[in-house]
């Protein structure tokens, strides 16, 4: 599934970056999104985007089209 | 005396700017880099027989050419060669920090890693053996921000040191896989064969070249064994695209990633699980951009601040006024008691006072600007104002940070540009500077305020809404238009940190808004006065003549351009005077109309208006001054910010449009 299908504080696994865009796939890896991190959705802009995302101890900001490129699994808690 | 140049560098919010303001104190020097609006600062320490100087690099999460400030501090870093670079790691955010760090080391360029925010990560349960770090690197790792006094000493010392040492330094090597790994050691063979040396180390610009990046590409471009070096990275990207499925830039980052989080694991130890507990942090999130009360809060910090960036400077606006009328009207007295002519007199009070009066009339309100800005930049709050209106404000082709510069607008435009310098893709800043100016200053109300009242008497207050609506389409159709013309295929995204919130640093703060507002008065009192001189002689000449009367020059080219206007409504000299006086400032608009136009018997400019403007030439006079070229402060704040070329565009393109729109309402209001 897409990391903004996620539900909120729901916690995932990332599998990987799907996008033609290779500035954001550069820099979403660089901001340390790489395959295993563990991620989730900690909250949502008053308009419902961008979305907060929680991982390796800080939060990043996200727009719709960039959640969407991030590939995650649901981890069974 | 021996120097030695020191580069600074850390990710944004990790407190680099607290590291080097301890490292320099006052000793320091507010710039530009070179061609760019990226802010350069410059300071210097010495200890012992040395001189260290310091440069403030860009914070940066990365040294992926993707961004100005990346480019600026791996450039520099390549060009300069500094002697040692400090890079400030964020303890409580550690991993990502490292990231930033590896890359520097992969450069085979010495470094001191500084780690702070040791106390955040301590009360997050993370426990950070900087010994092993140290000891795993071959760096050294010093602690700084829990006693500011030692800090100092510490950071000196150890720069001192390392700097001084003989030993040869070695650099870490990153496992990146066998495929990869091989790769770079046959380019590197290739290059070793060919005594190839470009002025960064061999290893590293194989990595480059794996990784795809353009700048490297180009500048292998002559190299004779070319050809050879993008077959072993077509073969590498084919192999790994076909053992991982993923392609061959992004493996890279994996692994650079996958060494660091082996680095992370070994140093960095949770001595309890809390990860789940709510932080401070969090709970200001939950309130401020609570779905229900983020927008309203955002709108009360927008208020107070468009609040204390004019209201609370006025005082001081109108006491530096006086303070230049007194000074003008005395100077004035002075030269004319000892018989001066009439043009120096002329030339002293209005062209010279009154233009450095016109430039620190803003002083005040500047100040405060940047004050308020640093502020809300260093507790944090600023990302959150990205965040909560960036989905507004992309649907009009803007950023989140583009909505203060718009807010600030109606105030004044100088401030609002100066507030452009939050966003961080030139794009965004480009699109939202030339945008300001058609939000209607405060300048401007004036102007509005007499014409409604003399011609719509009855719907002046809708009159006046209505010139700020149109302001605020032409902004919004501006940036719709301009996107698509000029950054077509640029879209910044939106992949922003949200730092936890801080409590400000004051000291840091003050400093800032000293030099940003000194380098303000610096720059732009040459573009504004040589407007104001320029604007002077043309009124004054040929000698003897009355001030911007229509025999001056400014009337002869004023009648002569006036025709133009004529499809508009408004094509008599005076008009055409007003407009090129409102571009000193807006509200001298009223000023030319007044000692231009005949007053009648009652000497009322209301009057006097009936006799040259109709109510719908009036309009089209209004739609000009909503639209028409910035004041020449406002050029000088572009210019400052974008460069010449961008202030001399926003100058045409707004006249322009302001004649087009003109001419439309008045030739389209005569049909009806």
């Amino acid at each position: 599934m897409k990391l903004n299908e996620l539900q909120i504080n729901e916690l995932a696994t990332v599998t990987g970056i799907k996008t033609d865009n290779i500035k954001v796939r550069r820099r979403l890896r660089d901001m340390g999104i790489v395959i295993g991190r563990k991620i989730k959705v900690k909250g949502k802009a008053p308009m419902g985007y961008p979305i907060d995302v929680y991982f390796a101890g800080y939060d990043l900001t996200l727009r719709k089209n960039e959640a969407e490129c991030i590939e995650v699994k649901k981890v069974e808690e | 005396m021996k120097n030695f140049e020191i580069g600074i560098t850390g990710n944004p919010n990790s407190g680099k700017t607290t590291v080097f303001n301890a490292l320099t104190g006052s000793r320091q020097h507010v710039g530009n880099w070179p061609g760019v609006t990226v802010e350069r600062k410059e300071g210097y320490f010495s200890k012992e027989d040395s001189k260290y100087t310091i440069i403030d690099l860009p914070g940066i999460y990365s040294l992926s050419a993707y961004s100005m400030d990346e480019i600026i501090a791996r450039d520099y870093i390549i060009k300069n060669k500094p002697d040692l670079v400090l890079d400030v790691l964020d303890g409580s955010n550690l991993e990502r920090n490292l990231y930033l760090l590896v890359q520097i080391l992969e450069m085979q360029t010495d470094v001191v890693g500084i780690l702070n925010m040791i106390d955040i990560a301590n009360k997050r349960g993370l426990k950070i053996d900087d010994e092993k770090l140290s000891n795993i690197l071959k760096i050294p790792i010093i602690r700084v921000g829990l006693d500011k006094n030692k800090d100092k000493d510490l950071l000196k010392n150890t720069i001192h040191n390392r700097i001084n040492e003989n030993d040869t330094k070695s650099y870490i090597k990153i496992d990146y896989g066998r495929t990869i790994n091989e790769a770079i050691s046959k380019i590197v063979d290739i290059f070793d064969e060919y005594s190839y040396k470009e002025k960064y180390p061999n290893r590293w610009l194989a990595i480059k070249l794996l990784e795809g990046d353009i700048d490297y590409l180009n500048k292998i471009d002559n190299f004779e064994r070319k050809d050879e070096i993008l077959n072993i990275i077509n073969s590498t990207e084919k192999q790994i695209e076909m053992e991982y499925s993923i392609d061959l830039e992004s493996y890279i980052v994996e692994r650079r990633y996958a060494f660091i989080n082996g680095l992370y694991k070994e140093c960095v130890h949770k001595t309890s699980s809390i990860e789940d507990k709510m932080e401070i942090t969090d709970k200001i999130d939950k309130i401020v951009t609570n779905k229900y009360l983020g927008i309203p809060i955002f709108l009360v910090v927008m208020w107070a601040m468009f609040q204390s960036v004019f209201t609370l400077g006025q005082p001081l606006v109108d006491l530096i006024d006086n303070f230049f009328g007194f000074l003008s009207g005395g100077i004035s007295q002075l030269l004319i008691s000892i018989n001066s002519p009439d043009w120096i007199v002329s030339f002293i009070t209005d062209g010279l006072i009154g233009g450095v009066g016109s430039v620190a009339v803003f002083v005040p309100n500047i100040a405060i600007l940047y004050l308020v800005m640093a502020f809300l930049q260093d507790t944090g709050y600023m990302s959150r104002v990205a965040f909560i209106m960036d989905k507004f404000m992309h649907k009009i082709g803007l950023h989140g940070k583009s909505f203060i510069p718009m807010i600030l607008g109606f105030g004044c435009n100088i401030p609002a540009i100066l507030a452009t310098r939050t966003l961080e893709s030139k794009k965004d800043r480009i699109l939202t500077i030339i945008t300001v100016p058609f939000v209607s200053c405060s300048a401007r109300l004036p102007v509005y305020v007499l014409f409604a009242g003399a011609f719509f008497k009855n719907h002046a207050g809708l009159v006046v809404f209505s010139l700020y609506f149109l302001g605020i389409l032409l902004a919004i159709g501006s940036a719709k238009i301009l996107k698509t013309v000029f950054f077509k295929d640029e879209e910044a995204p939106l992949i922003m940190e949200l730092p936890p919130y801080h409590v400000p640093q004051w000291k840091g703060i003050f400093i800032h808004t000293w030099f940003r507002t000194s380098l303000f008065l610096k720059k732009m009192t040459g573009v504004i006065l040589a407007g104001v001189v320029v604007i002077w002689f043309l009124s004054s000449m040929p000698f003897g003549v009355e001030y911007a009367s229509a025999e001056s020059w400014l009337g002869q080219i004023s009648e002569f351009v006036s025709v133009i206007f004529k499809p508009a409504g408004f094509g008599f000299w005076q008009g055409t005077a007003a407009l090129v006086f409102g571009i000193i400032a807006k509200e001298l608009v009223i000023g030319t109309l007044g000692t231009t136009l005949e007053l009648g018997a009652e000497g009322s400019l209301k009057l006097a208006l009936a006799n040259y403007f109709t109510p719908l030439s009036a309009y089209a006079f209004l739609v000009m001054i909503v639209t028409y070229i910035p004041c020449i402060a406002t050029i000088g704040a572009i210019k400052k910010e974008a460069g010449w070329k961008w202030a001399l565009f926003s100058s045409f393109y707004s006249l322009g449009l302001g004649w087009l729109l003109a001419v439309l309402v008045y030739q389209l209001g005569s049909l009806v």
